[in-house]
């Protein structure tokens, strides 16, 4: 379907609570999910490029307000250096919802195909699906939040440039060897509770309820010479903010220097640090229970020794681009790793935060310190 | 270590007192939201206590040719030989305890056998001393999440980093922390930037770091339906 951009776009009220209408298989255009009433999020997008030119952005969109997605090709030609010279395009955009991060998981597929964007800023897009509840995948089962998919296909006179966004979000638990960026993956070889290496592990559910997670906070935490509290940050705000965030996931402790059988170890270490490595911060997973999934023992939490500044303000409306030196969004990311959950590769969460540009496919995003939407997805599946 | 041999020299300097962590009284404080319970860590018994099975993950910064130049003290092109057998990076190269390994930064590390075809920036010698984290050492194991996947024989720019003891005292090591492969007409498969001939990288690693180039300001960001 084709929409001449801005144009008109829609500022309907919503006719009625988003959870009482079935959005599934309509066009998002046509409702209060994307006809411009209510906020959308660009969860990923990438730029279909030839010879070294942008032709089309394309896009996973998703409506907080439906809990829909779908997938939307913009013509971007004429936009200035790096972009093909205006013309009229035509596209196809097809969307493909999981409950897990495999093929044999699709729940739902469609494509709108032929779609004119004759000139730069003219969209078009396929129709919507509400996200679907988790699934599991391998055997023994590893629980996985939902995944999206889209392929487009854009036509510029004879010739034809496919794209595939592959599986986005992927969460995988705790470390399994997976790369999230698109051209690195390998979805045959990962992603299971195999107890193997790279493994499923969590903090468990004893007698049904939340586990409870002790984070010792090390006194090099106050040695970093900038203006941000890290040990208030970590008490105030980062543990509370992950802490029990969803039914079953579990509760955040903090103690004291000192203390006995604390679970995580929280630090900050010089640059030279070989766990480190040259990165911004690690976490460090030294022990295992057997079992399947497999109980974290201990963990360490390594931040590079550099001073920390409160750059991005007071309230987490997200912290765009990088580098920055905000303690807040990177130790959350660490924590959320303590709790078993990896990295995935889209924007406006905390353990995931990438943006295309058209010279680079991964760069640094909007990340938050406060669980978002699908950082909460990704603890519920893991703590069902 | 020299050329493609696998001997791996590392300083051992002697081992110092570790610096005392400030003991304080132990106090345990809620979160918000938070109630008293065992941790869940304590409940069942580790899979094999005598073994360490020590897994990484790392929060990397897009590894750009502007961050990687901040980073790397020294940078090489050369064939990649082989790696050696993983060794502890402690002072004497012990195997560590369980409370050495929760307390200190023991990890195995590897050496890297480089033979080196040229020198962008550095040492030519340095990389005599590339080490990457992680192996298997008997029943013990340490894994990388970033951990890279070099092809014997072929070529790369090798990007390395001085790091520590597990001591956090001074070493010869030398991490690779990045690897871009070279192909044939000398183009490098960068990590963020795509494709890019050897002379333009090393550009970029002399010169400066290469502005991220955002989406223009006149590119269409649509607001209207869809």
């Amino acid at each position: 379907m084709l929409a001449i951009a801005l144009a008109g776009g829609g500022s309907l009220a919503p006719r009625e609570s988003a959870s009482a209408v079935d959005y599934n298989n309509t066009n998002p255009g046509a409702t209060p999910c994307g006809d411009g009433s209510h906020p959308v999020t660009t969860l990923r997008y990438f730029y279909v490029k030839s010879g070294g030119l942008a032709y089309a952005r394309v896009e996973l969109r998703w409506s907080p307000f439906c809990n829909t997605v779908w997938a939307r090709a913009v013509n971007v030609t004429g936009s200035g250096a790096g972009y093909a010279t205006a013309r009229s395009l035509t596209a196809s955009e097809q969307i493909i919802v999981y409950n897990c991060p495999r093929i044999a998981c699709v729940i739902r597929n469609q494509t709108e195909a032929g779609d004119v964007l004759p000139g730069p800023g003219n969209s078009g897009w396929s129709h919507q699906f509400v996200i679907v509840p988790n699934g599991t995948l391998n055997n023994p089962p590893a629980k996985q939040p939902p995944t999206l998919r889209a392929v487009f296909t854009i036509k510029n006179g004879a010739a034809t440039y496919t794209f595939d966004t592959a599986f986005e979000p992927v969460w995988t638990w705790h470390a399994n060897q997976f790369k999230n960026e698109r051209n690195l993956r390998n979805e045959g070889t990962v992603i299971s509770c195999n107890n193997a290496v790279w493994r499923c592990a969590w903090h468990g559910e004893p007698g049904g309820v939340s586990a409870t997670v002790l984070y010792e906070l090390d006194p090099s935490l106050s040695t970093h010479g900038g203006s941000a509290d890290l040990v208030a940050d970590l008490k105030n705000v980062i543990l509370p903010g992950w802490s029990q965030r969803t039914p079953r996931s579990p509760r955040m402790q903090w103690c004291n220097p000192g203390c006995a059988n604390e679970d995580v170890l929280v630090k900050l270490v010089p640059a030279g640090d070989p766990a480190l490595g040259g990165n911004l911060a690690v976490t460090v997973n030294d022990g295992y229970t057997a079992g399947t999934p497999a109980l974290f023992l201990h963990q360490t939490v390594k931040i590079k020794n550099t001073p920390f500044e409160h750059e991005c303000g007071l309230t987490d409306n997200g912290c765009g681009g990088g580098p920055h030196n905000d303690d807040r969004p990177l130790i959350s990311h660490e924590i959320g790793h303590t709790l078993g959950l990896m990295h995935c590769d889209i924007d406006f969460q905390v353990m995931c935060h990438v943006i295309s540009t058209i010279a680079s496919e991964i760069v640094d995003g909007t990340s938050y310190w406060t669980p978002q939407t699908f950082d909460v997805r990704a603890l519920q599946a893991f703590y069902p | 270590m020299k050329g493609t041999t696998m001997t791996h020299h590392r300083t051992r300097p002697v081992i110092g007192l570790l610096a005392a962590f400030l003991l304080t009284a132990s106090a345990c404080s809620i979160a918000p939201g938070a109630s008293s319970a065992t941790p869940a860590a304590s409940i069942a018994p580790a899979a094999n206590e005598a073994c360490h099975q020590i897994s990484i993950q790392a929060s990397q910064a897009p590894q750009t040719i502007g961050n990687l130049r901040k980073d790397a003290a020294d940078i090489v092109v050369g064939l990649f030989g082989g790696y050696g057998q993983p060794e502890w990076n402690t002072p004497d190269g012990h195997r560590p305890s369980k409370e050495e390994v929760q307390q200190t930064s023991a990890l195995l590390m590897r050496p890297v056998s480089i033979d080196v075809k040229g020198q962008i920036r550095g040492a030519r010698g340095a990389a005599e001393h590339a080490v990457v984290g992680g192996g298997q050492l008997g029943c013990d194991s340490v894994t990388y999440s970033n951990d890279l996947a070099l092809a014997v024989g072929q070529r790369y720019i090798f990007f390395l980093f001085p790091i520590l003891n597990s001591k956090l005292e001074p070493s010869d090591d030398l991490l690779v922390i990045a690897a871009w492969p070279v192909g044939k007409n000398d183009v490098v498969v960068t990590a963020q930037e795509g494709d890019m001939s050897l002379d333009d990288v090393k550009k970029g690693i002399e010169e400066g770091p290469k502005p991220t180039v955002a989406p223009s300001p006149g590119e269409p960001w649509p607001s209207g339906p869809g």
